[in-house]
């Protein structure tokens, strides 16, 4: 019975972490964000005893008992991961941003005309150097 | 006619002293054994009026010197040794039988002449025709005839057959165990009263008395060591033997010179209780050896055990003492005085902890603990006296002192005795009680408000309830004020309704009655806080059983419940739940942001 209410609360878990990466996957991740926090809430709201009772529900008790592990403490685990997750997406999604858009105002700043005749200067030189030797 | 009165007289008289001197022939002239003792020199063996004293002994010759005084005067000395000098006897009265000398100590056996009681009766007079017989045992008494001579009677048995002339009052002994008694020969009716006699025995019979069951520590018991003589010959030489496992016994053997039948002798035997830290049994065992007239040895013995208590010992006592008019407080008109007296019987000094453990409603006057520390003499006691006031009125019981010391690097510890009964502490005290009912409601469901108020106290009261409701609730029925008097143990009830719309944990405050005894003392007295839960949820989450042990018991903490968590639903409203939700996940999210943010931050900056 144990084990059935633990494969429960992991598949239902499993999917809740599933849809919330895909969301951030496939849409955004401030909505992925949002429905990590949403889902729950509004479980527990509209379902208040249903829902606090399956979060309150204990798998384990660990070292002798002093530790117990409950649905709660695994919604804080996935909550945890990912939010990590989300935040480390959007954080590195925004200095990938940053860094090419930096790049590429610098080039714009720094390529001035006396510059663009010496490359097309070279460029014609080079052309005919080929062709001399054709 | 002088004459005649006179010869009358004196045929009276020579009748008289014909039927005493019939029963003569009971006793015999015989040495009586009168004891056997092993005596050193310069020590003495008393027989009544008569002291056998060893004076020298030779113990290269193996004899000796002794000394015979009567009534303390010296009247004779004798030279014994064990071969031709062996027997003494002093004028046909007293025989010294010496039988050792060795080692410097004579053995020696003492005896008495003396007219004694041997022979008892054992069939009573019997009436015999001729030809007739009785039996007594293995022997056979038969009349064979009556002639002017004097009746002829036959005597059979054990080996002897015996046939002899026999007139009124003869007596024939046969083997030292047998006697015939002719007393009286009918000729006219030719018949013969006679009786049959055999030697009588000594028989010992022993009690012990103490006076008390159980004595202190170094204590001198009265041990009473009684030998009675049941038998129908005397005892002599009575030796009595005193031994103890732990007690010392001052005179471990005592003599005495003989006890006559029916006779006892009390033998008063010193004996001092041993010294314990720890309550013992003690015994005390006993031994008589006496011996008959013949030397044969009869014995008896019997043992008793008394309870030795500890050297320390304790006492407690408590007595109730009035407080002057003006000093009363908590509202109590008396206070105890707490006496311990703590004895050492030892003959050396004891430091010994003496801890009293009093209830805790009581507070000891002027101390910061009931544990004291003392050195308590040899012999002799100390004592503690302390006063403890009471808090409330009531009954009080107290426990028992304790003290501990240690000897020989062992604890020892002991109480004192108990302290019976229950002590009364008037004075006026009331009891408030503040229950909801029911403890968790719904918004807008009415809950009912007890206020119990109690007289606990020993006075009547006077009594005036004040219980305010807060603005979040509304009465419905009933009144929160109330002012009355109330006896010794009565009670008063107070209930009103109130509704509320508000959610959570409410405070319903605290009941205060204030009170005046009939002595003009006055007080005040709250009850303790109650809360009342509302919960805007559809469905009740506690259950049943916890909502009745709530409120049976009016308390205002919250439910705790041991039973196991995974099979119970969690007490928590959606509300609560969902805050708590929020409230982990904001702290989830700014933990995980912290790193993120620092490093935006730093290359904002870099960037710029």
């Amino acid at each position: 019975m144990e084990l059935l209410a633990f494969i429960g609360s992991a598949m239902l878990f499993t999917v809740f972490a599933l849809t919330v990466l895909f969301i951030l996957v496939a849409v955004s991740s401030r909505l992925a964000m949002l429905t990590l926090l949403v889902i729950p809430i509004l479980a527990v709201i509209i379902l208040p005893g249903t829902s606090v009772a399956f979060l309150s529900y204990r798998h384990f008790l660990f070292a002798d008992g002093l530790v117990p592990v409950n649905n709660f403490h695994i919604l804080l685990i996935i909550w945890s991961t990912l939010m990590g997750i989300i935040i480390s997406t959007e954080f590195l999604t925004w200095y990938l941003k940053t860094g090419k858009r930096k790049r590429a105002g610098e080039q714009r700043a720094t390529q001035s005309p006396d510059i663009k005749k010496l490359l097309n200067a070279g460029v014609l030189r080079l052309r005919a150097v080929l062709a001399k030797r054709n | 006619m002088a004459a005649r009165k006179l010869a009358i007289l004196t045929f009276i008289l020579l009748i008289f002293t014909s039927s005493a001197h019939a029963y003569d022939f009971r006793d015999e002239n015989i040495w009586i054994f009168k004891g056997m003792y092993e005596l050193g020199p310069g020590e003495r063996a008393e027989l009544n009026e008569f002291t056998v004293k060893v004076h020298t002994v030779d113990t290269d010759s193996n004899s000796a010197t002794l000394l015979l005084y009567i009534n303390r005067d010296f009247a004779e000395s004798y030279y014994v040794d064990t071969g031709a000098n062996s027997e003494q006897i002093y004028n046909g009265e007293l025989k010294i039988d010496v039988l050792d000398i060795s080692n410097g100590i004579v053995s020696l056996e003492v005896h008495r002449q003396k007219y004694e009681r041997v022979w008892i009766t054992n069939l009573a007079k019997t009436s015999l025709g001729i030809g007739n017989s009785i039996q007594d045992g293995d022997y056979t008494v038969k009349l064979q005839d009556i002639t002017e001579e004097g009746a002829k009677i036959e005597v059979r048995g054990d080996g002897v057959t015996d046939e002899d002339i026999y007139i009124s009052g003869d007596h024939r002994e046969f083997s030292d165990e047998f006697m015939v008694h002719v007393i009286y020969v009918n000729k006219r009716t030719q018949e013969v009263s006679l009786e049959t006699l055999r030697p009588g025995k000594p028989k010992i019979k022993i009690d012990i008395v103490t006076d008390k069951g159980s004595y202190e520590s170094g204590e001198t018991i009265d041990y009473q060591f009684i030998v009675t003589n049941n038998g129908s010959l005397p005892l002599h030489g009575l030796i009595v033997s005193t031994g103890s496992d732990e007690a010392d016994v001052s005179e471990p053997e005592m003599q005495h010179s003989g006890l006559d039948p029916t006779k006892i002798k009390n033998f008063m035997i010193p004996v001092t209780a041993p010294v314990t830290p720890v309550a013992k049994t003690v015994k005390i065992e006993s031994e008589v050896t006496a011996y008959d007239y013949k030397g044969n040895p009869y014995s008896g013995s019997g043992q008793t055990e008394v309870l030795v208590e500890p050297y320390i010992s304790v006492e407690k006592s408590v007595e109730i003492i009035e407080k002057p008019d003006s000093s009363v407080q908590s509202g109590t008109e008396e206070y105890f005085r707490i006496s311990i007296s703590v004895e050492n019987t030892a003959d050396f000094p004891t430091a010994v902890t003496v801890s009293d453990v009093l209830d805790t409603s009581l507070i000891p006057y002027d101390l910061e603990n009931t544990e004291w520390t003392l050195m308590v003499e040899a012999d002799s006691a100390r004592e503690i006296e302390y006063l403890a006031k009471p808090t409330f009125p009531g009954k009080y019981t107290f426990e028992q002192a304790v003290v501990q010391w240690k000897d020989s690097g062992k604890t020892y510890t002991v109480e004192s005795g108990p302290v019976e009964g229950e002590y009364l502490i008037h004075g006026s005290r009331v009891v408030v009680e503040k229950y909801v009912s029911p403890n968790y409601a719904l918004p807008g469901e009415e809950v009912e408000v007890t206020v119990n108020i109690i007289n606990a106290g020993s006075r009547k009261v006077e009594a005036k309830l004040s219980d305010s409701i807060s603005r979040q609730f509304t009465m419905v029925s009933g009144s929160n004020t109330w002012e009355g008097s109330l006896d010794a143990g009565e009670s008063e009830d107070i209930n009103y309704v109130l509704v509320t719309e508000a959610t959570g944990k409410l405070d319903l405050g605290a009941a205060r009655v204030d009170y005046t005894d009939e002595q003009d003392q006055s007080g005040s007295s709250s009850s303790e806080k109650t809360v009342l839960y509302v919960d805007d949820m559809t469905e009740s989450i506690a259950s049943e059983e916890v909502a009745e042990t709530v409120q049976e018991y009016g308390e205002d903490t919250e439910i705790y419940n041991d039973a196991d968590t995974a099979d119970i639903i969690p007490e928590v409203g959606r509300v609560e739940a969902a805050g708590f939700m929020v409230s982990s996940f904001i702290t989830l999210f700014c933990i995980l942001a912290i790193i993120p943010a620092i490093a935006y931050l730093y290359i904002n900056r870099v960037y710029k």
